[in-house]
């Protein structure tokens, strides 16, 4: 892993809060990173601008406001479509009810994340997670098994057999 | 108060309308509406999840008309709340509606909620204003100049903000209207820098009629529910004792999610049972801040309206050159020089000074330098506070 390593910090267009981001630029720079952030309300198209001219070696999508699965799943999809292969892992606070944390996680997995971090232990695990990069490069990441109920879980239409 | 679903909006206002002690109902809209995405909401209610707020542009007039329908009045007046800095869509929607009372303006609006460059979005609210002056005949703004970022942030420039943005107001035809504080991190110095925010307010809001309205802690908030119920209380005292005509308070979820219907009316509760208990102010007294917060202040206003005749205008000009500057804001087009330091008496002082006209050393801890354990902290201050002592702090 090239070092200090590039993270590009981003959060979902409709999320203006800025705390977050002010907070986890200065976590990833005091964790060997250099940090180039796109503040708040970020939009799609320049995260792929972003990405594109300069590939980071990890994205960073941090929202707070209950939009960030919704904005998570939009920034993935046109990553892909525009052929942008990137580790990426998302945080904060997801949708608007912590309950749902556990379903969320599943989902954006399940879609491509590398990590997903949400409540208290967020920024413990991801300085776990950071570590783990340094030394073996972001993508080699394997994310635990999300621990949800089936049928917590409607990330597809749940089939079941008559 | 703001839920993406017709009923459940309906249901919430509802029950604070049936509140026995003076309420206003709000509309907080959800955030796709905040960047003026009205086709995002409507979607993702119908996938079957939610959104943090009400879609008051996605939805008709006449929806917004019925869900309001025999709640509204001159008994429960409601206002809208929305972070846009491009507001005429909500302004249209609103007035159509039947409203007249909203929130923002030119920069309380755009740095703290968009990327959006400062120059639209002055030209917006110049726009918006006069369109609700024009439409309505009470047409009332609240500034949100005395929240901006929520935290951290020193009062001389929240102060400032609200009274810059209540001339632009006026001078763009509103005649009714209410300037905003958020409570911080101490009593004292919030009791004075609600007398200065009168004091200015009265210098250069004489012809216009305003009152002054004050916001529960806007920042991170205590996890605990009784450090939260702590904070909550502590706020309606603030408000009883500096006289503030109107209090916006948060709940005990805060900290956590989007509160229930239930929890907003416990808050209502809470705050307004403690705002009818005497005072009992005694000890602690605030001179020294008012005179240190009206000092600062004054200079802020006085250096932005020199800039310029045009109270837009001179806004864009003294952001431009950092002679008003954010602490810790992103937004491009804040200089992002000046910092906040919590002190040892517990109050919000400048850090870093960056280019802001005012007495004292330009260099303090610059916000690069801050470290992230020391940005936790003071982000955390009243969180710990509270979370500790829960309902035992006080004044
Ligand atoms: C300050 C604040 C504001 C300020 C923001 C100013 C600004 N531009 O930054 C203002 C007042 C403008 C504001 C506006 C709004 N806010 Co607000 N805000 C807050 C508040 C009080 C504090 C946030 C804060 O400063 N956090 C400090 C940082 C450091 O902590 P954090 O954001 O929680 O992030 C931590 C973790 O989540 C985690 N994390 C976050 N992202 C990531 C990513 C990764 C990869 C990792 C590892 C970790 C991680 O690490 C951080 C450190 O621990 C919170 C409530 C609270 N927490 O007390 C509400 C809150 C976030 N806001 C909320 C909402 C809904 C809004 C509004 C829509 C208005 C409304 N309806 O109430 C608007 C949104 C506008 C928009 N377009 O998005 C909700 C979100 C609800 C939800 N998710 O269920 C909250 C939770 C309040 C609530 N209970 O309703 N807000």
């Amino acid at each position: 892993m090239r070092q200090p390593f590039r993270s590009l910090l981003v959060t979902v267009e409709s999320d203006s809060h800025m705390w977050n981001l002010v907070y986890l630029q200065k976590v990833l720079e005091e964790n060997g990173g250099q940090v180039r952030n796109l503040g708040a309300c970020t939009p799609v198209a320049e995260v792929l601008r972003a990405v594109g001219e300069e590939p980071p070696d990890l994205l960073v999508v941090s929202s707070v406001n209950g939009h960030g699965l919704h904005g998570a799943r939009v920034l993935l999809q046109a990553l892909r479509e525009q052929g942008l292969e990137v580790p990426c892992v998302v945080g904060g606070k997801l949708t608007t009810a912590e309950s749902n944390n556990g379903a969320v996680r599943a989902e954006l997995l399940l879609l491509g994340y590398t990590e997903v971090f949400t409540g208290d232990d967020a920024i413990a695990r991801f300085q776990d997670f950071l570590r783990f990069g340094k030394s073996e490069g972001f993508s080699a990441w394997q994310a635990d098994a999300a621990v949800v109920a089936p049928w917590d879980a409607p990330t597809r239409s749940i089939v079941e057999v008559y | 108060m703001g839920f993406g679903r017709l009923a459940a909006m309906r249901h919430g206002l509802a029950q604070v309308a049936e509140l026995d002690f003076p309420v206003v109902g709000t509309l907080t809209l959800d955030s796709y509406t905040r960047v003026g995405d009205h086709v995002t909401p409507l979607e993702r209610l119908a996938a079957g999840e939610e959104v943090n707020g009400y879609p008051l542009v996605s939805y008709t007039a006449e929806e917004t008309r019925e869900l309001l329908r025999g709640l509204e009045g001159p008994t429960f007046p409601v206002q809208v709340r929305h972070g846009t800095a491009l507001p005429l869509p909500v302004f249209r929607s609103l007035v159509a509606a039947g409203l007249d009372a909203t929130e923002g303006g030119p920069v309380s609006y755009c740095l703290p909620y968009s990327r959006l460059p400062l120059t639209e979005a002055v030209d917006a609210w110049a726009e918006s204003c006069r369109f609700l002056a024009g439409e309505t005949e009470f047409g009332h703004i609240e500034s949100f100049g005395g929240c901006l970022l929520g935290q951290l942030c020193p009062p001389s420039l929240l102060v400032a903000v609200s009274v810059l943005e209540g001339c632009f107001f006026r001078q763009h035809g509103l005649r009714h209207m209410s300037l905003s504080y958020a409570q911080g991190t101490l009593a004292a110095q919030d009791r004075g820098a609600i007398r200065a925010l009168r004091t200015l307010a009265a210098a250069h809001l004489g012809d216009v009629t305003w009152h002054v309205v004050l916001y529960t802690y806007m920042g991170l908030f205590p996890r605990t529910p009784d450090g939260a119920t702590g904070l909550i209380r502590d706020s309606a005292r603030l408000a009883r004792d500096t006289g503030c005509e109107r209090i916006i308070v948060k709940t005990v979820s805060e900290a956590w999610q989007i509160p229930t219907v239930s929890e907003n009316l416990e808050a209502l509760r809470l705050a307004a049972a403690e705002a009818a208990v005497p005072s009992d102010l005694g000890a602690e007294p605030d001179d020294g801040y008012y005179a240190e917060v009206l000092e600062e202040a004054s200079l802020l206003v006085d250096c932005v309206l020199d800039l310029d005749p045009d109270v837009g205008t001179a806004l864009v000009k003294a952001f431009s050159r950092g002679l008003l500057d954010i602490p810790f804001c992103l937004h491009p087009d804040n200089r992002g020089a000046a910092t906040t330091l919590i002190d040892d008496r517990g109050a919000l002082v400048w850090g870093a000074r960056g280019r802001l006209p005012l007495p004292g050393p330009a260099h303090g801890t610059e916000p690069a330098r801050l470290r992230s354990d020391q940005l936790h902290n003071m982000l955390n201050h009243v969180v710990n506070r509270y979370d500790k002592h829960g309902a035992m702090v006080s004044g």
